[in-house]
Order: structure tokens, then sequence, then C-alpha cells
């Protein structure tokens, strides 16, 4: 017989919980970069109205490991998994308001065509930034802190990504002064998803940490 | 709007919670002698639910969970006022007889006491005592008891064999099989896992938990993290006074007396 079903039990819900918020990170980042690619302004106002669950979802988590920490006296594994679980889950927090911020910036960009060619340009910046989000939810649910390394790795990758997309940005608030709002937005855009990615690189330390004990500096 | 009892300091949590009340108690002090053990206790225990009692030593735990079932009558020179009620009866009605009432209160003490009997006989004490005599019926509470105890399978090959053949932590929960057989409402455990080395500890603390389902416990510990795994109430006794008494997450994370704030962080008693 295990010893300590019911400590098991909730241990094993807050991984599951842990998880669902990913998931529901991870698709409110979907549906953004979607509003933003496509003009559909509809889709951008549900990422805004849905953006609370995943605010409730962090408070719940909080809320649950420390009643854990407090009760439970976890050591060792488990209490790494309910530290870096606290931690993790305020990353993620942010993420999903980095999701609202894209849908903000596609109602106030989607509808001025001289702006396609830089929303184009943009594009696979989120997309790579989101291509990180599922890498690192597969990393958190296997428990692999090897693909945690891995995937952290490429945050230089957007780093570059950035920076030339910056340059590009500035050069065209230049030479258009009239869009100089419009830019400024995207300029900071651009910023917000080379700060998701970090955001990402943090939780992979973190399930480097919960899986091997190590700390890794992999930003 | 939650209105608080500030005098009983009644807990928010009990304002949500939906079992019934099994045991209430209310006004109780509790004398050895001229010594007042315990003061004006006002609590409620609730049906299926898991109830800690902590607190430093002298507090009064001890005494609050044997006034349940009336184990403190067989101590000379003791005297209780006010009452305790069970599903709505005094049990220190005149009328009632302390012998039955254990039928319905049942208890389990810090030191594992199996009787010199075989392990059989150990469970089927009780229902034999209150005139159980077919024996199928008697096996089928044996192997009934001892399955909810977590024991059956470690045990039914040698169920003649005598109790003292078994572990200490087996023993305990021999002890528990034995004080479920008669099917009380309650069970009282005094330190139920004190004597007991950790691997034992997490087989009893994952019983009560079981146990729950099918009982109401009231546990009296000395191991406030024992109290925090096992309990879903948490009532702390001081200087023979009810401190505080309310859920578990709440006297753990957010205690409303400086007090019980203090004694749960080790930092008295």
């Amino acid at each position: 017989m295990p010893g300590r079903q019911h400590f098991n039990k909730a241990m094993n819900e807050v991984h599951q919980n842990v998880l669902q918020m990913g998931v529901l990170v991870e698709e409110s980042l979907e549906k953004a970069r979607r509003a933003f690619e496509e003009k559909d302004l509809v889709l951008a106002e549900k990422v805004i109205s849905q953006d609370h669950k995943i605010d409730e979802m962090q408070l719940l988590l909080e809320d649950r490991c420390t009643i854990l920490i407090a009760t439970e006296q976890p050591v060792a594994a488990d209490l790494r998994v309910l530290l870096t679980a606290v931690k993790i889950v305020s990353s993620m927090e942010r993420m999903g308001d980095h999701a609202v911020h894209l849908a903000k910036t596609t109602r106030r960009t989607s509808q001025l065509p001289n702006l396609d060619r830089l929303r184009t340009l943009i594009l696979p910046l989120i997309v790579k930034g989101n291509d990180m989000v599922k890498d690192m939810l597969t990393a958190l649910a296997n428990h692999d802190a090897e693909l945690a390394r891995k995937v952290a790795g490429r945050d230089d990758e957007i780093d570059d990504l950035h920076r030339e997309l910056f340059e590009t940005l500035i050069n065209f608030q230049r030479e258009n002064p009239e869009y100089a709002l419009q830019t400024t937005d995207l300029l900071f855009l651009i910023r917000f998803f080379e700060r998701l990615c970090d955001h990402v690189t943090h939780i992979c330390e973190w399930i480097v940490l919960r899986e091997t004990g190590e700390h890794a500096e992999l930003s | 709007m939650i209105q608080l009892d500030m005098k009983t300091k009644r807990p928010e949590a009990l304002q949500r919670e939906v079992s019934p009340e099994v045991l209430q108690v209310k006004n109780l002090s509790f004398y050895y002698g001229s010594t007042r053990a315990l003061r004006n206790i006002d609590m409620g225990i609730y049906k299926n639910r898991v109830t800690s009692i902590i607190g430093p030593s002298g507090c009064g735990k001890s005494t609050m969970l044997r006034c349940f079932n009336r184990m403190n009558d067989l101590i000379a020179d003791t005297r209780v006022e006010g009452s305790i009620l069970l599903n709505g009866q005094d049990i220190y009605a005149r009328e009632v007889d302390p012998v039955r009432l254990r039928r319905h209160v049942g208890m389990v003490f810090q030191q594992p006491n199996p009787f010199p009997k075989s392990i059989f006989d150990n469970v089927a004490y009780g229902p034999r005592m209150y005139g159980t005599r077919d024996k199928s019926e008697l096996m089928e509470i044996v192997e009934r008891s001892l399955k909810n105890a977590a024991l059956w399978n470690e045990v039914k090959d040698r169920l003649h064999k005598s109790a003292f053949s078994l572990s200490g932590g087996q023993q305990q929960r021999l002890c528990i099989a034995r004080a479920i057989a008669v099917e009380p409402e309650v069970l009282l455990m005094d330190e139920p896992a004190s004597a007991l080395d950790p691997i034992a500890t997490t087989f009893i603390e994952d019983l009560i938990d079981e146990l729950k389902k099918n009982y109401t416990v009231v546990i009296v510990t000395h191991n406030m993290q024992q109290a925090g795994r096992v309990g879903d109430y948490t009532a702390f006794f001081l200087n023979g006074e009810l401190e505080e008494f309310d859920g578990t997450d709440k006297i753990f994370l957010d205690p409303s007396s400086q007090k019980t704030a203090d004694y749960i962080s080790g930092r008295f008693g």
C-alpha cells in the first residue's frame, strides 16, 4: 500500500491543474495569433474577455499550493513540485496578459493596410513564441528536463528576431511619422513577445529544478 | 455576510459546513476534584469529518476527548457541568448507560492495547459482548472490520494467532478494527500514532482518511503536522479553554488568535 494516498492525490491534482492552466494560456495565445494574422476582431475580443479564467486559475493554484505546504509538510521532490508550481503559474499568468496585449494590438492596427507589411514581418516572431510555449508544455507534462533545456535554448533566436524587427519598425516610424502611434504599439508588441519567451525560459528553468533538483541558468 | 460569534470564536469555515453535528458540546466544564480542567467549552463535531484536537500538555485535550464517551467517569472525584449531545441526546443524562454509549462512541488509545487473545477474538470481542453468537456472522464482522482497518491482507492467514505476534503498527490497526467491529458512529483516537514509527504512522493517517467515509473521527494529537495532514477541522485548546476552532486550512494559514499562531508555528508550547 503506497503511503499518503490523500496527499499523493492532491499533488497529482496540482500537476494536472498547472497543465490545464498552461493549455488555457496556449489556446489564448493561439487565438490571439490567428486574430492578428486574419484580422479577426471578434476572436480578438474573445481572447480579451476570457483572460479572467487564467487569472482565477493562478489564484486558485497558489492557494492550493500554500495550503498543501502549510498542512502537509512536503519535503524533497514534493516541496520542489509545489514551490515551482507557484512560480510557473505566475509566469503563465503574465503570458496570458501578453495574449491579451496581442489581441488589443490587433484591434488597433488591423484596419490600417499600410501596416500590413510590418504585421507580416512580425508574425514569425509570434509563431515562434507560440511554438516555444507548446513545447514547454510538453516538457512540463512529460517531466522532461532535457526537452525543457532545448526549448529554453531557442530564446536566442527570438532575441535576434526581436532586434531585427526593432530596427525595421524604428526605420518605418522615421519614414512614416503619421503612423508613430501604431508603430509604437507594434514596438511594444515585439517587446512583449520577446518577454513572453523569457517567461517560457523561466518556466523551463523551473521544470529542470523540479525534475532534477538543480538550478539551471537557461536565459 | 457571515456573522462571527466572537464569544465562542465560532469559525467562518463551519458556516459553510453542510454535514450535521453528531456531537454538540454545550458550555462544558470538567473538574478533577477542585481543579477545573475544561472551561465553558462550546463546539460541534461534524459527521464524516475528522476533527483534530491540539494544544500543549495539560491544556485539556485528552480530557475533552474522554468526555465524549464518558471515559472520565472511571476516574474518582471528577465532575461535569454543561452537556454533550449525541444526535441531540444528552450523554450525561441520568438514564444513559456509559457502556452502551461507548458502543456508539468508540475509542483507540495511544499505546496499542490488544487483549491477550487471538487476532480474531480481539475483533470479535465487542460484537460477542453485545450478543452476537453466530459464528458465520462473527466471521463476517471480523473480516469487514479488518478490511476497513486495512489489516485484512496481512492477517487473513493467521487469524487465530496471538495479537501480540503483530508489529506495533499492526496492533494499532487491530485496535482500530476492534473499535469499529461494533459499528460506532464516532471514533475517538488519543494520539493513535505517537508510539509508532513514521511508516506505521503514514498507514494510520491514510486509514483515518478512509475511515471518515463511514465514521466521524475525533483525534487528539501532540503532533501539529499530523493535525494538518489528517484533520478537516482543528480545535486548539489552551489552559482548559477552546482558544480557536476552525477549518484546518484556516488554522494553518491564517489563524484568528495570536496564541494559535504562536503554538502552531512552534513559538510556545
